[in-house]
């Protein structure tokens, strides 16, 4: 799993691609944050993620996640696109496509 | 077959292990409160897993320092099968009397690998205790034990007979609750996503409880708001970092949104 979207944030660095986690390790507390703090750089885990529990309900909990992990594919516009898309070549496939249609609506505006 | 006569063989099969340890265990857990000895079954049951995981830890670390690659087999089963045992017996026990369900509900939701009890926990319920108002705590573990123990069928009959006879709005809210929550997960179609959203759409509209309204309410958000095609609902909240930040500040990016963790 991080492997293969480490390779994703490489591959798409420069197009408009993130990768947001929402990260449930515990990182309010101290002993926790320091755990993570060193699995991230292990993992090589360099982009950014909410912590789940800093809103009441947790953001899991809103977003009725039901186990872990849960992928959500949002589009330049915020529209869901897919869901819990686990194959490694159709996650690509799916992201590749959301991002050549988030350039093309950027090409169209600043055509304008 | 009609229900009473399956409830009849299924009563036959859970007499089998009571039978077996009449010789050799204290007789007549019966004559104790029920609830007293179902405290006491989830505290065992809680304190074996507890010990297994210590014990299970320990083997993975000597595991990994004698290099061997295999997990221990320890680790890969966690001791639950005598308290599933036990629970069944307890059920049968008070076959037919509210008393059942707690310990059916036990088995939903503490079985590892013990598929078969499921599944006899389920028809059980079905055939006994669809009409009861106790079998509210069971409802809130069948679409896990669904899952896990290949039994949807067993699922999807109860939820319809408890739909059906029971006469607790409440907990017939909660069962058309549950299997809208079921038909979602599964749905594959829009039609399939409306059928699920009229019935938690129905239980909305027949419960005054709060506990379930708000089930209801979180299960209409996931169907107004969570589906392909919806404008992802917005989060503001803070980093591992503790900064604040907001979904919607990457608008005009692709968003790969993974909830994750090490653990």
């Amino acid at each position: 799993m991080i492997p293969h979207e480490r390779s994703l944030v490489e591959k798409w660095k420069d197009k408009p691609f993130v990768i947001l986690g929402v990260n449930s390790d515990g990182t309010d507390t101290e002993d926790g944050k320091k755990q993570f703090d060193k699995q991230r750089a292990e993992m090589g885990v360099t982009w950014r993620s909410f912590r789940n529990e800093s809103t009441d309900p947790p953001i899991s909990d809103v977003w009725r996640v039901q186990g872990w992990p849960t992928l959500y594919f949002i589009d330049h516009t915020g529209v869901i696109r897919h869901k819990d898309v686990r194959d490694e070549a159709e996650m690509e496939k799916a992201l590749g496509e959301m991002i050549a249609a988030a350039e093309k609506a950027a090409r169209a505006s600043d055509g304008k | 077959m009609t229900r009473p006569v399956l409830a009849a063989l299924l009563l036959l099969c859970t007499a089998g292990p009571v039978l077996a340890q009449a010789g050799e265990t204290p007789p007549a857990p019966t004559q104790q409160d029920p609830e007293a000895v179902y405290q006491e079954l989830a505290r065992a049951l809680n304190k074996a897993i507890s010990d297994w995981r210590q014990e299970a830890i320990k083997a993975v670390k000597a595991a990994r320092e004698s290099g061997a690659a295999d997990v221990p087999a320890i680790a890969m089963r966690p001791p639950t099968k005598e308290f599933i045992d036990r629970a069944l017996a307890l059920a049968s026990d008070h076959a037919g009397t509210d008393a059942a369900v707690p310990f059916l509900a036990f088995v939903l939701k503490n079985a590892n690998d013990e598929h078969a009890a499921v599944k006899q926990a389920l028809k059980t319920l079905w055939a006994d205790h669809s009409a009861s108002a106790a079998i509210g705590k069971a409802l809130a573990h069948v679409i896990g034990a669904g899952f896990q123990h290949d039994a949807q069928q067993e699922v999807e009959a109860l939820l319809d007979a408890v739909i059906e006879d029971n006469a607790d709005v409440d907990v017939k809210a909660q069962a058309l609750i549950t299997r809208g929550n079921l038909h979602l997960q599964i749905a594959e179609n829009d039609q399939q996503r409306a059928a699920a959203a009229t019935d938690i759409r129905k239980a909305a509209s027949m419960t005054k409880n709060e506990e379930v309204l708000q089930q209801a309410k979180d299960a209409l958000f996931e169907i107004e708001h969570l589906q392909v095609g919806c404008t992802a609902p917005d989060i503001v909240a803070k980093d591992t970092d503790g900064v604040d930040f907001k979904l919607s500040d990457y608008r005009g990016k692709v968003i790969l949104l993974d909830f994750w963790g090490f653990w």
